[in-house]
């Protein structure tokens, strides 16, 4: 598939870095999180999903600058992130899957999501969705390029289910706006 | 226990990688929360301290990760050197990639009662692209090694107070030396001495 072989030539492009750095410091900041929050779960994960959307907002513009794909369509959009974008930055590629019928909302299902690999969540944190940074990252950056969507988790194999599903669905497609200089 | 697979699965071997963008973009979100979050940091040794809290954590897992893997996983290290050799070869290399630059031992003095140990890193992978705004300027975004430095040590029972210090903003220069200083117990450095007649 062309983007999957986009996405490996961009990722081979990128500084890298151990991901088990990576991962064991998104986990230390989980923790700061839920401690600073002292237990309530709903707050931590809004606050994940906040971090993410800053964090999406700028990584577009690496994205577009690394990258060569070139969306017109939401559907393309999908296969970019699953394929290009998640390669690019986490080394993974995530599937589409479960298209609506009139093509507004999708699933990515991660077969491996890189950030959970030492995590284990105690009974207490039911309700955390541990890597809902993502979420945040991809409507930053979709948003960005003009796409409002709704974007949150479905499933998380971290909570028992049996895959990770991130559901992304389509709110509005934004017009670009352009001031009206006075001369 | 929701994930038991976790358990199941054998240690990753540690080569897996992520872009150092990925890192990085999470590295400054950090940084910013830290600085508001529990509540406004009111000085930069608050700041920092926060960040050096994030990454304590990170150094005691990273210590488990690090033995495991080495060659002498069944035995533990007790001599200080050959542990901070541990930390300046094997560790640094498995979260940088690299080696530390150095490691020199600066001997009690008038002024410091203790001898001091400093890890040099010339480049710190990490504050890559941290660019301090003037009113922080003296901000050590390299706290947060210097945390999962202490995580480390500690975790190894070699307990220490550890500083990060950036030449950047000691001075003036542009280079983005850090250098770490560790300064131990006082009880770890006598039980050094006292294990090593």
């Amino acid at each position: 598939m062309q983007k999957a072989r986009q996405g490996e030539r961009a990722f081979e492009k990128m500084e890298k870095i151990s991901a088990e750095l990576f991962v064991v410091t998104y986990g230390s900041l989980v923790m700061q999180l839920l401690e600073d929050s002292e237990g309530k779960v709903e707050e931590v994960n809004n606050e994940l999903y906040s971090i993410g959307y800053k964090i999406g907002v700028r990584l577009i513009d690496e994205y577009l600058a690394k990258s060569q794909t070139q969306c017109r369509t939401f559907r393309d959009t999908a296969e970019a992130i699953a394929k290009v974008g998640f390669k690019m930055f986490l080394g993974v590629t995530a599937d589409v899957r479960n298209w609506a019928e009139d093509g507004s909302s999708y699933s990515l299902i991660i077969d491996d999501n890189p950030l959970t690999m030492f995590a284990d969540l105690p009974d207490n944190l039911n309700n955390l969705w541990y890597s809902n940074s993502l979420c945040g990252v991809i409507a930053g950056a979709l948003e960005m390029v003009l796409w409002k969507c709704k974007v949150q988790f479905h499933k998380d194999q971290l909570r028992g289910h049996d895959c990770t599903e991130i559901r992304v669905s389509l709110v509005e497609q934004l017009k670009e706006e352009f001031q009206q200089e006075d001369d | 226990m929701r994930n038991a697979k976790l358990l199941e699965r054998p240690i990753p071997k540690g080569k897996s990688e992520v872009s150092l963008s990925a890192f990085a973009f999470m590295f400054s979100e950090m940084v910013q929360y830290t600085k508001t979050t529990p509540s406004p940091a009111d000085s930069l040794s608050v700041w920092e301290s926060r960040l050096h809290k994030i990454g304590y954590r990170v150094g005691t897992r990273v210590l488990e990760l690090t033995v495991y893997r080495s060659k002498d996983k069944d035995t533990r290290e007790t001599d200080l050197i050959r542990f901070l050799t541990f930390i300046q070869q094997n560790v640094w290399k498995t979260l940088f990639g690299k080696q530390a630059d150095g490691l020199v031992k600066v001997a009690a003095d008038k002024d410091q009662p203790n001898d001091v140990y400093l890890i040099t890193d010339s480049d710190p992978l990490v504050c890559h692209f941290v660019c301090n705004p003037p009113e922080y300027k003296n901000l050590s975004s390299s706290a947060f090694v210097a945390g999962i430095l202490a995580g480390i040590l500690d975790g190894a029972e070699f307990p220490a107070e550890v500083t990060a210090h950036n030449k950047s903003t000691e001075g003036g220069s542009t280079s983005r030396e850090t250098v770490y200083e560790i300064e131990f117990k006082s009880h770890v450095l006598q039980r050094n001495e006292r294990l090593s007649k």
